[in-house]
């Protein structure tokens, strides 16, 4: 057996669709459109959204549920996440993200997901707090050693990442109240 | 005739020849991203040399003689026109419109600035207002919004601050980076 690959954001996107509600590669390609419910986030072209598909499905994350008759055109395939889908998911949503400059995409986008399904955005907040903390210290202690122009780019990099933290404990103290409003 | 406003890459080629007139082998030395501002601002080398035809068209760089170069044709030199270190004086002046701009363009202005001399305390003190702004409109439209609109904004409410804690932070240092220089 081959060591399979790290799904790409677009795919844990698709799949995080698939769990919220089954659903045919066309509206899948909508939500995922630059101007679409996902895409504002993270966007990912018709094309890619189709090999998305293909990929979960040979993995078994998701798996046709039916076909839907289109309106013009061959019937459309429905597809729905499976429990191991879901499962793999649930852990990716939890996982912080690595480096603090995917934090504008990457861990947004998951914050998205995790709203939209309605789940518990602490676990993934606290670890991700985890994360970033040291990088604060560590350009706190380069912008001490560091004059010029340098200092200058250090300064406002340190202001960025203490802007993330900043955006996360403000989550982390917000009562959960706009879970419920999302919908 | 309205001209488009140069690119940063081409303002900051304009910097350097300010600093002291130069070759364009040179100047594009100085933007490789391993180059003494390639943290700051990169720039390719036909880039470079096609920002110098640029600033030669708007007369805000012409040629100051020639180099002999190691091999192949000599290399000329340019320097910075009057109306150029005019035109980069007003630059560096200005604040940056955009908040999103800032990484970029308020970052090349305030290393410009200091490389200068030149006290960016007046430019910055413009730019607390546009970010202060900035910050106020996006507190109004979070308490309107929800979900993952909410969770948007409110990043970019957070990252907005952060340049407004830059911009001040930068102001209160501003005497003891000009002691630095």
């Amino acid at each position: 057996m081959t060591v399979e690959r790290e799904l790409a954001p677009g795919e844990w996107s698709v799949l995080a669709l698939l769990a919220e509600q089954p659903g045919h590669g066309w509206a899948l390609a909508r939500k995922m459109a630059r101007e679409g419910e996902i895409g504002r986030v993270w966007a990912l072209g018709r094309p890619l959204v189709y090999r998305a598909l293909e990929l979960l499905e040979e993995r078994g994350m998701i798996e046709a549920a039916g076909s839907e008759r289109g309106v013009r055109g061959p019937n459309r395939t429905v597809f729905r996440a499976t429990p191991a889908g879901r499962e793999a998911l649930a852990i990716w949503l939890k996982e912080p993200v690595e480096h603090v400059r995917d934090v504008r995409s990457l861990l947004l986008l998951k914050l998205v997901l995790i709203d939209r399904g309605g789940l518990d955005r602490a676990p993934l907040l606290q670890a991700q707090r985890a994360v970033v903390l040291p990088s604060v210290q560590a350009l706190e202690a380069r912008l001490n050693e560091s004059s010029g122009s340098e200092a200058i780019f250090t300064r406002f990099r340190l202001e960025s990442t203490r802007a993330v933290v900043e955006f996360i404990d403000g989550l982390l103290n917000e009562q959960p109240a706009g879970v419920a409003a999302a919908s | 005739m309205a001209e488009r406003n140069l690119a940063p890459g081409e303002w900051a080629v304009l910097a350097l020849l300010s600093e002291h007139p130069a070759h364009g082998w040179a100047v594009a030395s100085q933007l490789e991203p391993n180059g003494e501002l390639g943290a700051v601002w990169s720039l390719g080398r036909p880039l470079v040399y096609r920002s110098i035809d640029i600033l030669v068209e708007r007369k805000l760089i012409e040629p100051a003689g020639h180099e002999p170069g190691l091999r192949g044709p000599n290399r000329t030199i340019f320097r910075a026109t009057p109306a150029g270190a005019e035109a980069l004086r007003a630059w560096l002046a200005e604040p940056v419109e955009h908040v999103r701009d800032v990484r970029s363009l308020l970052l090349l202005k305030l290393v410009f600035a200091e490389r200068a001399g030149v006290d960016p305390r007046p430019m910055l003190a413009s730019q607390h207002e546009t970010v202060t702004a900035a910050v106020t409109s996006l507190e109004a439209r979070i308490r309107s919004s929800a979900g993952g609109e909410s969770i948007l904004l409110r990043f970019r409410l957070e990252t907005t601050r952060a340049v407004l804690r830059f911009v001040d932070s930068m102001l209160e240092s501003g005497t003891e980076l000009q002691a630095a220089v």
